[in-house]
């Protein structure tokens, strides 16, 4: 039996961000629901890579709520955040964020718990992200379209109830950005996926397209 | 991934960055071990030195040659002096001097005469009598291995050093060479061999004192060796500072004075062992920070992946255990090779080979230091990570 997905909760969040501090957003309210698909669009620098790391735990918001799956991040302890992050949160890093001295296998394979099962569960993401060929090469050897997969693979790999992906299409062509969307898509089906990018490219098989500018209006 | 897998392939792919680290660290270790090897040897220099007599008789000379003379076999004799006065010594009367002072040596248990009369090979040769035999109890005390003690003229006990070092045995002949004038060489005729605790005497031969003095040689002896009840020093000093042609060494005092001049006093040895343990270890934490800094990022990475600082500290212990462990090892090779010329090097200042031979084991505090060290050293990227703002670190990369 597979684990459902969780919403996303977002109340009143604010962040503020030196030198001042200045508020970087606000969001009022914002409900992503359980297995919805959304994608978050809007220029650089805006915040919403910040925001995907608030709703990741990876960051403190300065005020407000981020509830997952019902509980608030923002409460959780140091290595509360990490177990989440691990067992239920699947990331794909803008800037990937791969280890460049382990095979593709291996990073895949990174955040699963040892044995066979990660093993083959490795396995079968990178055979669904078309890179199963590359298993035992080096990431530091890869295009960065390739590396771009392994990302991906990295978080499917995991099974998470929810998968946040920052620019997920931003050093791929048409064809590699529209294969790893949809295979971001399928791996992601029926949980909940949040997406943020400024590529417009980002739009094609989202519940829900949100602007960030509107997500911030008062 | 386990912490120890991961630690591996780190190490194992980032194969400049491992080997400069290990290099590092076995430096560190072998100069560590190698310095805290020469001071334990050094501690040893005295440690042939004869235990067990109280004090010394001896002609006036630096006390330290006299006592260094007598117990540990080594420099040239200062003068004689009377045999009269050994015989005093030995007899232990209640003496009435001419002002009236009484001076009672009832306090000398024991006292021993050596004449150095000549050298077989290197080994020295002393005379003395049978009060030689007759120590007891004392840590030094010679002890009959093989034959039986001399019993006359020609004869001569062998300490096994000398035994062994000249390949001889009861029965054989060795040449012995005069001293001085007044000395007659000759062959002396190998009547046993001794042990005595591991002391300067096993490095040389003894004869007949009598047997000296009836061909010819003085009425005299270099050194009288004093056994002594406790606490009752004071008038036999007193005797032969004032009265005699001689002087009294203390011995303890001596010893006391030597480990002092000679580096090794107590509080100056453990002083250096810590110094030695805590360079060693400063090296060890250098190069573990470095590296452990060096991984900021990665640890950025994982912490955002999922990995707990609980993960990450187990990672971080296993690769500097994975580093420290062969380095020790290698240090301590490396400390092997360069350990006997650096020992040449340093010649008289510390004892032979053949005397001490100064286990490996003596290192181990350094390498205990550097393994202690390593582990530690993860506290460093570890309060970095619990302070680290990931997502910064991450956007850097």
């Amino acid at each position: 039996m597979t684990a459902p997905a969780m919403d996303i909760s977002l109340e009143l969040l604010r962040m503020d961000v030196p030198p001042g501090p200045r508020t970087l957003f606000q969001i009022g309210a914002l409900r992503i629901a359980a297995g919805e698909h959304v994608a978050i669009t809007g220029p650089s620098g805006v915040g919403k890579t910040t925001l995907l790391e608030i709703i990741a735990g990876l960051l403190l918001p300065s005020a407000g709520r981020v509830l997952v799956g019902g509980r608030d991040v923002t409460r959780m302890g140091n290595r509360e955040r990490c177990l989440m992050r691990r067992e239920r949160i699947g990331i794909v890093f803008q800037r990937l964020n791969l280890i460049s001295y382990l095979t593709t296998e291996e990073n895949v394979a990174l955040p699963l718990a040892p044995g066979p099962v990660s093993r083959r569960a490795a396995a079968e993401a990178m055979d669904r992200i078309g890179i199963g060929g590359l298993r035992s090469r080096r990431v530091a050897d890869l295009s960065p379209g390739e590396q771009q997969r392994v990302a991906a693979a990295r978080v499917l790999a995991g099974h998470p109830l929810v998968v946040l992906a920052d620019e997920p299409t931003s050093s791929l062509d048409d064809r590699n950005a529209g294969e790893v969307l949809d295979a971001l898509s399928e791996a992601a089906g029926g949980k909940t996926m949040v997406v943020v990018s400024h590529d417009p490219r980002v739009r094609r098989g989202f519940d829900r397209v949100l602007d960030f500018g509107s997500l911030c209006a008062p | 991934m386990r912490p120890l897998t991961l630690a591996f392939r780190h190490l194992t792919r980032n194969a400049t960055a491992t080997v400069i680290a290990l290099v590092a660290i076995t430096a560190a270790v072998a100069c560590g071990g190698v310095l805290l090897r020469l001071y334990r040897l050094a501690e040893t220099r005295f440690a042939t030195l004869v235990d067990g007599p109280d004090a010394v008789v001896g002609a006036k000379a630096p006390t330290m040659d006299i006592l260094l003379g007598a117990l540990n076999a080594e420099g040239e004799p200062p003068g004689t002096i009377p045999g009269a006065l050994y015989r005093t010594l030995r007899d232990r009367p209640v003496m009435r001097m001419e002002d009236g002072t009484t001076l009672d040596l009832s306090a000398v248990r024991r006292a021993v005469p050596l004449l150095c009369v000549g050298r077989i090979a290197a080994a020295r040769v002393f005379a003395t009598d049978g009060e030689f035999f007759a120590q007891s109890g004392a840590p030094s005390a010679p002890l009959l291995k093989r034959g039986r003690w001399f019993g006359q003229s020609g004869e001569a006990v062998l300490g096994r050093g000398v035994a062994r070092a000249l390949g001889v045995d009861v029965g054989d002949s060795v040449n012995m060479e005069a001293a001085r004038a007044g000395f007659s060489p000759g062959r002396l005729r190998v009547a046993g061999v001794f042990t005595s605790g591991g002391s300067a005497w096993e490095g040389c031969a003894f004869t007949s004192l009598g047997g000296v003095q009836h061909s010819g040689g003085p009425d005299a002896v270099h050194y009288v060796l004093l056994y002594l009840r406790p606490g009752s020093a004071e008038q036999v000093a007193r005797l032969v500072d004032a009265r005699t042609v001689a002087q009294y060494v203390d011995v303890h005092k001596e010893e006391q004075r030597l480990a002092e001049l000679g580096g090794v006093g107590v509080r100056f040895g453990v002083s250096i062992t810590v110094l030695v343990i805590l360079l060693a270890g400063l090296a060890v934490a250098a190069v573990m920070i470095t590296r452990f800094e060096g991984m900021a990022t990665e640890l950025a990475v994982f912490q955002a992946i999922g990995f707990t600082l609980g993960e990450l500290g187990a990672w971080l212990v296993c690769e500097g255990l994975l580093l420290a462990l062969p380095a020790c090892l290698l240090g301590a090779v490396a400390e092997y090779l360069a350990l006997p010329p650096l020992r040449a090097l340093m010649g008289s200042a510390l004892p032979p080979v053949t005397v001490v031979s100064g286990s490996p084991a003596w290192s181990a505090p350094v390498w205990g230091a550097a393994v202690l060290v390593t582990v530690c050293a993860v506290a460093v990227p570890f309060l970095r990570l619990l302070r680290q703002d990931t997502p910064a670190t991450l956007r850097r990369v």
